[in-house]
């Protein structure tokens, strides 16, 4: 219904309508050509000399052939599998336990729970790294830069949002099912289980596959918190190598991987939340959109 | 015998300083259609989720057949809850529903396929079992929520303003529906409702709730002819609300409304004025000038379909209204016309004393509500 109502609305008058077109053309323009040169037949990366999927694949110089490049490729999927598990798992509980706070503590909880979200990333990855490289203390000794480092630095940022987006979630469903699980003999665990779970995870699904896309883009918190060559991201072999004279298209094609997962993160993150939500009322559907936009 | 007795005893909650259930007396027989009316926020739900074992009570005491159960979870309660807003699962289809306070349960195979059938056959929704709740209308999703309460058997089975959310036709039916459902299954029912012609037409007994406290509990008859106080006369329809001045006489005694005088039986009250109330219905129009009635003018006419509602105005600026039924027999009347007005005494509802207080106090003659 509403998209029908869009489209009748008001038409954009006509600059406003170019305006909005060039826009779009504007953001896609540089992400397509990156991508398209990833396809290039010579080593150039600004003009265009034939298709070709050399820079892919088959030469020592390609993208899944050359060592430098499967390492970060390598690296930035552990990562993101690890952040993804971790972050989603404590962000659900987190969220359940968030929403039973009652009374005094619930602002001060509430406010320190949106502390990573609201911090610049570059103060809170400078701040982690300071805590993990100076504090002697139990847990900051036990963490060591490189890839423990990184993947709680990540989590530590995206953990913040599957609680936003899971809390919105319980928000809505309200405690009326799981009211009514009680009602017909379930006890406590089984109402959790069987109904809230299974309410949540629409919201559970969409905050892994945002903790998965954010921790494939991260360069600030990867890049402070690594500790040699072998734990090198994707974003941090693009950062350092992308504008050296001695580049191929391969960066490029590291690129439109890069983009290519994180879009298909959060395509999928919407597509999963539809369909696990599709029985819900249009209620439902709106907090989807919110819960994706969060 | 029959299960289902429910007993509240001072059952009192309170939320900060504000008592939503104020020290609540209640007995509900086995096998009753029990209705709480009242207004919103008159604390029927909060009664209900304490019952139902979802809230917990400041303080008082809940007795299901004799057992106190005041302090069991809501799984170990023989009682079931139709929802207001119904709370089917979404990601269950309807036979998943119904069935899953008997997994619970865990009732055998065989013994739940039978039942669920046979609850689906009793709300009338054997073929939509494999759909979703999202696929039905509001009134056959309200029977989902009924059969799965009720296929559980419980000893009392409570429901929050089950119809409030369906067209008035639907709900018409769906209230037919229910009262045969009780007569069928036996089980007490707790019914809540802020609609009085839907407790009056459902209900065993009804028990109408003001500000967390009992008003007053009784058969729909009692309660609609012989309100005790001033918030249920009012509550349950519209009435005429008259002061009269409480003369002695021989046998009883008189009222002095206006100019007219009414001969009352039984002992006069103590105070010197009494509040009376009369219903629309009992209020009689005749032509103008009729021996020994009250003597007034149309001011309003309202036509309501099986009947007329008119607004009388008297001398001293005191009005009644009257409702005459459109039968063809009273003749229908226009604004302005003069017209007098016969009350017997009997049908006069002496108002409690006590809520004499509570009426404004500034209206020194007649007053009329409506
Ligand atoms: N959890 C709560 N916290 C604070 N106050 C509450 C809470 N639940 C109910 N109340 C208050 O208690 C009073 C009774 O609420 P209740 O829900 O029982 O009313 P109700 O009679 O069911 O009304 P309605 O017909 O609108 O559903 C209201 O004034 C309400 O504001
Ligand atoms: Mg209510």
């Amino acid at each position: 219904m509403t998209t029908d109502s869009k489209r009748k609305g008001i038409r954009l008058p006509r600059p406003l309508a170019i305006f909005v077109w060039a826009y779009m053309v504007w953001n896609l323009l540089p992400v397509v050509a990156a991508m398209a040169f990833s396809f290039n037949a010579t080593r150039s990366r600004s003009q265009w000399q034939g298709f070709s999927t050399q820079w892919w694949s088959g030469t020592p110089l390609s993208l899944f052939d050359n060592e430098e490049y499967t390492a970060a490729l390598k690296h930035s999927l552990e990562l993101a599998a690890m952040t993804t598990v971790i972050s989603t798992v404590l962000g659900t509980l987190l969220a359940l336990v968030v929403t039973r706070i009652r009374g005094v503590a619930k602002r001060p909880v509430n406010f320190i729970l949106m502390i990573p979200i609201v911090t610049p990333e570059l103060i809170l990855a400078v701040g982690l790294y300071l805590s993990l490289t100076f504090i002697t203390v139990w847990p900051f000794s036990v963490v060591e830069l490189g890839t423990p480092a990184q993947v709680v630095g990540q989590v530590t940022y995206t953990v913040g949002f599957v609680v936003v987006i899971i809390r919105g979630r319980i928000a809505v469903l309200g405690d009326g099912l799981e009211a009514a699980a009680r009602d017909l003999g379930a006890g406590p665990i089984a109402a959790l289980v069987l109904v809230l779970f299974r309410l949540l995870m629409p919201a559970v699904l969409v905050g892994a596959m945002i903790s998965f896309a954010f921790s494939i883009d991260n360069f600030v918190i990867t890049q402070y918190l690594s500790s040699d060559s072998s734990t090198v991201s994707i974003p941090m072999y693009l950062y350092t190598n992308a504008r050296g004279g001695n580049t191929t298209p391969a960066l490029n094609a590291l690129a439109t991987v890069l983009v290519v997962t994180t879009l298909l993160a959060v395509a999928l993150a919407s597509l999963l939340y539809r369909w696990a939500t599709r029985r819900e009322s249009v209620a439902s559907d709106v907090t989807g959109t919110v819960a994706l936009s969060a | 015998m029959v299960n289902g007795e429910l007993v509240l005893e001072g059952l009192t909650k309170t939320y900060g300083d504000h008592a939503a259930v104020d020290r609540l007396d209640l007995r509900v027989e086995a096998g009753e259609f029990f209705s709480i009316l009242g207004p919103s926020g008159c604390g029927k739900s909060t009664t209900l989720k304490i019952v139902g074992g979802f809230v917990s009570p400041t303080s008082g005491r809940v007795f299901i057949d004799g057992n106190d159960v005041t302090c069991l979870p809501p799984n170990r309660r023989s009682v079931n809850t139709v929802f207001q807003n119904y709370a089917l699962f979404p990601f269950l289809t309807v036979r998943q529903n119904v069935a899953f306070g008997l997994r619970r349960a865990r009732v055998g195979k065989r013994e739940l396929i039978r039942r669920v059938d046979e609850v689906l056959e009793l709300v009338q929704l054997s073929t939509f079992g494999h759909r979703n709740p999202s696929e039905l209308s509001g009134g056959q999703q309200q029977r989902v929520a009924l059969a799965r309460a009720l296929v559980l058997r419980p000893d009392v089975l409570l429901l929050d303003e089950p119809l409030s959310a369906l067209d008035a036709k639907m709900r018409r039916q769906l209230q037919v529906e229910l009262k045969e459902l009780h007569r069928e299954v036996g089980t007490t029912f707790v019914y809540i409702t802020h609609d009085q012609e839907e407790a009056m037409t459902m209900s065993d007994r009804i028990a109408v709730l003001q500000n967390g406290r009992l008003e007053q509990v009784g058969a729909p008859s009692e309660v609609y002819e012989r309100p005790q106080t001033l918030f249920v006369t009012q509550f349950m329809g519209i009435s005429n609300m008259l002061h009269a001045t409480v003369l002695p006489a021989n046998a009883g005694w008189v009222a002095r409304i206006g100019d007219a005088e009414f001969a009352m039986a039984g002992s006069p009250p103590v105070s010197g004025t009494v509040q009376l109330s009369i219903r629309p219905e009992r209020v009689r129009l005749g032509g103008a000038g009729s021996a020994g009635a009250l003597s007034g003018v149309i001011v309003d006419v309202s036509y309501v379909g099986a009947a007329t509602h008119y607004r009388v105005a008297f001398e001293a600026g005191m009005t009644l209204q009257a409702a005459v039924p459109n039968d063809g027999v009273h003749s229908v009347r226009n604004i302005g016309e003069r017209v007098s007005v016969d009350l017997s005494p009997e049908d006069f509802r002496l108002i409690g004393e006590q809520q004499l207080a509570e009426a404004p106090a500034n209206d020194t003659d007649v007053v009329s509500v409506g």
